[in-house]
């Protein structure tokens, strides 16, 4: 068991080194080469100090980190190679703020226990922070979703979805004790149901008036699992199900975004110089690649556009080849597997719901831009959990790969 | 240049290898992990290594967990002061014993009808050595077996 635990390590760091090492043979310069070796160098002992901190402490679940670091690791050499200066190295540091961020809520989430408790304080979060991205908020790619603070730039939705998966699991774990005034019954729903129903509403309104349609989608589809696990006649389910068909319906005839989106979706073709350039781009990537890539620093993944953020999966998909993206893929079902595997083992109600949700979260996530990439389902801006290029990004993934540690804990 | 056109040729390929050696590596790690599996059997008070069933366990009609403890002292077979206790009909009363000795384990034959395998060779009268990861058969029950040097944590 401890030789398998220390065996998987060794695979990654061959992976580091293999990968690291062809991106900085690629590159002529040697002032980059040097800066590329160490920060190579450091990312990958930070790796191995807090791998071997969850293993000596016991400190629950080493998988869903092994297979984080792996997907980071993936996304650091494509952005490594894509343009050092500008994406590589500044990954790498937000991977330590994320790293250190991961250990502060894993504390925070395992030694404090009045989670359950802070609704209101969740709700007046999540619109405190929408109030701010509509006054503050920068447009940038024609979407009103990032707050400017000084150098850096804030994608507010992505602290948004931790404090909705929160919010739903109170309002999930609530549920269960008896004579509170969530039990009272308005036209036959329970009244924590309609609450929670007028929230997530909310939250995908404000979404909408952001022009993010990829977010609002995910916190559509986690709400409509937690409907589908929690409650038991059905009933809200079905009430949903009609209103978002309904809703989506409204919005393909009166809005202009979902109506194009579907459009290109049908077909990219008609309009490859315009609005359908970035999907071709993407599917001429992956098709140039095959089975082995094209190889490091022998595709053109400048071609296409955002190739760093919500494309890098064609990037990969280029110039790696075919089977790292699958391996991508199988890293992620992985991922949702032990998450689901760790809410069953919780006892605790607002753990169990926090687990879940959080998996649903990952999973909704990876599957709508992975899917929009290789035109399976519409393409919707978001990014890939982890591989992509954003401080915001990695580090709410980092957080929420924290909480569920923490739970595996318990 | 060329070589280093060589060389990156050669890494392309390697990688791919690598990535799908750490993905089977972690499958086979949470395969393995004891904490997970809820049909384990707790034959002994501290265990020291497992036993993990490697055939399907619909094929049998009798009762059989997903995985068997082993401490310092381990029996095999069908009479009920045994350890571990089957009742397949190809089992012997008393078919086998694993042993802690200097810290190694070792398995031993107690005479059985059908014998003991590791791998594919059968053990004789002399106890065999055995290792983490190595096939154990029992008349046709099929084990992995599994070392742990820390205790296996309790749900």
């Amino acid at each position: 068991m401890t030789k398998l635990r220390i065996k998987s390590v060794v695979y990654l760091f061959l992976i580091n080194i293999i990968g690291f090492l062809s991106v900085i043979l690629l590159n002529d310069d040697v002032l980059i080469k040097e800066k590329m070796a160490y920060s190579a160098i450091v990312f990958f002992t930070a790796v191995v100090l807090i791998y071997s901190l969850l293993l000596i402490f016991k400190m629950g679940d080493v998988y869903l980190y092994l297979l984080a670091t792996f997907l980071v690791s993936i996304g650091l050499i494509m952005l490594f190679r894509l343009n050092f200066e500008e994406f590589g190295y500044k990954q790498t540091a937000w991977f330590f703020i994320g790293i250190g961020l991961f250990l502060i809520s894993y504390v925070f989430m395992r030694f404090i226990k009045i989670w359950n408790k802070l609704l209101i304080f969740y709700v007046v979060c999540t619109f405190l922070i929408f109030l701010i991205t509509l006054i503050f908020g920068q447009n940038i790619n024609g979407a009103k979703n990032w707050i400017k603070l000084g150098a850096f730039s804030i994608q507010p939705s992505e602290i948004i979805k931790i404090f909705y998966v929160f919010t739903l699991a109170c309002f999930i774990s609530h549920k269960h004790t008896e004579e509170h005034f969530f039990e009272r019954k308005y036209f036959s729903f329970k009244l924590g149901d309609i609450l929670m129903s007028a929230y997530v509403y909310a939250c995908v309104g404000c979404f909408a008036i952001l022009n993010e349609w990829g977010t609002a989608l995910l916190f559509f589809l986690t709400y409509f699992v937690a409907m589908f696990i929690y409650d038991k006649s059905l009933k809200l389910v079905f009430v949903n199900g009609v209103m978002s068909a309904f809703i989506g319906f409204l919005g393909y005839m009166f809005t202009d975004q979902i109506a194009t989106r579907v459009k290109i979706w049908i077909n990219p073709w008609k309009d490859m110089q315009g609005k359908g350039y970035q999907i071709t781009q993407s599917l001429f990537a992956i098709v140039t690649g095959g089975f082995f890539g094209t190889g490091l620093g022998k595709g053109a993944p400048y071609s296409i556009p955002e190739s760093h953020s919500d494309f890098i999966f064609s990037a990969i998909c280029e110039e790696m080849g075919l089977f790292i993206g699958v391996a991508v893929i199988i890293s992620y079902f992985i991922f949702a597997y032990r998450g689901v595997k760790i809410a069953l083992k919780t006892k605790n109600d607002f753990y169990k719901a926090c687990a879940i949700l959080l998996t649903t979260v990952f999973a909704f996530q990876t599957f709508i831009i992975i899917g929009g990439v290789i035109k399976m389902i519409p393409l919707t801006g978001i990014t890939l959990p982890f591989v992509s290029y954003g401080g915001s990004s990695i580090v709410s993934s980092f957080i929420m790969l924290g909480i569920m540690v923490a739970i595996s804990s318990n | 240049m060329i070589n280093i056109e060589l060389i990156l040729f050669f890494l392309k390929y390697f990688f791919v290898i690598l990535t799908f050696l750490f993905i089977s590596s972690v499958i086979r790690l949470i395969y393995l992990d004891i904490t997970d599996t809820s049909r384990y059997l707790s034959t002994v008070e501290e265990a020291y290594a497992y036993l993990k069933l490697i055939n399907l366990k619909e094929a049998f009609s009798f009762k059989v967990y997903e995985s068997y403890g082993i401490g310092e002292s381990t029996t095999i077979g069908r009479k009920r002061n045994c350890d571990i206790r089957i009742s397949c009909p190809y089992l012997s009363k008393m078919h086998a014993r694993i042993f802690l000795y200097n810290n190694k384990f070792y398995v031993e034959d107690l005479g059985s009808t059908n014998g003991t395998f590791v791998g594919k060779h059968q053990v004789l009268e002399k106890p065999v050595r055995i290792k983490d990861g190595d096939k154990l058969s029992f008349g046709g029950l099929s084990f992995l077996f599994v070392e742990v040097f820390e205790e296996p944590e309790e749900e």
